[in-house]
């Protein structure tokens, strides 16, 4: 008993955010160097009345275009940018879809890990035969978090959503998995209020950081060099783990796809492990970083552009907030 | 490695066009931003297989002191 990934969409909001706007917003803030370091010219970002649920929704109608609704037997989503505290946002996703009502669907709290920790379960679903169908969705508003005096954050995150098929197969396709948690650095990404641990405060004061970057307490907030050591250090061992898990080499990998942080971090995780620069994917010019959904829209980039063919063995690492980590290698 | 040779690449690293030595104040250069702050953990990660905290690294202020950071065994004249 196995399973395959059948299809995959993705949608991106029509609100564009360029570098050439941010550096009319920021002073000493460059177009060029932006681009140069980051590897992206412009992020998609959603207006003030759209959320992660409305991403999500156009994303999966282009997949039932020409995939039947009806297949669907379980949803699942994958936000940090909820619609409430409850209930949980595919139930509302189910009924907006109009997916059948004897389906499961649950939400799960991730990020940059989300699409691959989403194919585990899609896997552990059906090899248990609780699902054949599982249309697993990324959608993710992070622009809503972010202070629009922080122009670090924005300068890095996009909006956007991916909508994937994961069906039941006479093949495994999915090979092993390795996941990874690390919670002692949960302070460096987060959003430290409007949970119930600290509360949305609409009176919270704003900070400048030494960036010239400003924010409050209710925003997002990134300790980018502590992110940065955390990438640096666990990347490249799990992607030794996820080698060594399923007895292959790197010779046996067709193409290897990380999650698309920024372009000079990634590019460097790619030396350090020594990938070959033609197996390696870096492609985030026209999204931004768009957090879990990065790995999936990377995917059917490659599937598009013929990077990638039926057959190939593609290797998925995603990183970050939590920490949080999940690597996997597919064969298409 | 010579300090002329790390001064070198740490000026690559910056992409600054001031000459520097063990006496530039890192955050009085034009070009340090947030953007810098990364390409000298990569740079230190690099050529030394260290990793410092984004606290220590926000409390340097000359080059003098990141090489303390760094050590200065690993350093010669």
């Amino acid at each position: 008993m196995g399973e395959k990934i059948i299809a995959i969409e993705y949608y991106l909001p029509e609100g564009l955010l360029t570098n050439v706007d941010l550096e009319g917003m920021f002073e000493n803030w460059n177009a060029q160097k932006i681009e140069e370091k980051t590897g992206i010219n412009c992020r998609h970002i959603v207006r003030e009345n759209e959320t992660a649920l409305d991403l999500a929704y156009r994303a999966c109608e282009k997949l039932f275009e020409y995939y039947p609704r009806e297949k669907v037997d379980f949803l699942l989503l994958c936000t940090q940018s909820p619609e409430y505290y409850l209930p949980t946002t595919a139930c509302i996703l189910q009924d907006r879809l109009k997916l059948r009502t004897n389906i499961g669907a649950f939400d799960f709290n991730l990020g940059c890990s989300g699409f691959v920790y989403g194919l585990a379960i899609a896997k552990g679903l059906i090899q248990t035969s609780v699902a054949k169908s599982v249309l697993l969705v990324t959608s993710e508003t992070y622009t809503k978090h972010i202070s629009s005096k922080d122009k670090g954050n924005l300068s890095i995150f996009g909006d956007g959503a991916a909508a994937t098929i994961i069906e039941y197969n006479d093949k495994k396709s999915f090979k092993e998995f390795i996941l990874g948690t690390d919670g002692s650095g949960f302070s460096n990404l987060i959003v430290p209020n409007g949970g119930l641990r600290q509360r949305y405060n609409p009176q919270a004061i704003e900070t400048t950081d030494e960036n010239g970057s400003c924010r409050t307490e209710n925003n997002l907030f990134m300790n980018g060099p502590e992110i940065f050591n955390f990438s640096i250090a666990s990347v490249p061992k799990a992607f030794n783990e996820i080698l060594l898990k399923n007895s292959i080499t790197i010779e046996d990998i067709d193409f290897v796809i990380f999650h698309q942080a920024n372009k000079y971090m990634i590019e460097y995780l790619r030396k350090k492990i020594k990938i070959p620069e033609e197996k390696f994917y870096i492609n985030m010019k026209y999204t931004g970083n768009t957090v879990s959904s990065t790995i999936p829209i990377a995917l059917k980039n490659c599937i598009d552009n013929h990077k990638v063919k039926s057959g190939d063995f593609v290797l998925l690492l995603g990183f970050g907030v939590g920490y949080s980590w999940a690597g996997t290698v597919i064969q298409l | 490695m010579k300090k002329t040779e790390f001064f070198e690449k740490l000026k690559d690293a910056i992409e600054t066009e001031s000459n520097i030595d063990e006496n530039t104040n890192l955050k009085a250069l034009n070009e340090y931003s947030s953007l810098t702050t990364l390409s000298i953990i990569v740079l230190i990660d690099e050529l030394f297989e260290k990793s410092l905290t984004a606290r220590e690294l926000n409390s340097v202020n000359s080059i003098n002191e990141l090489m303390e950071l760094i050590g200065m065994d690993k350093f010669k004249s």
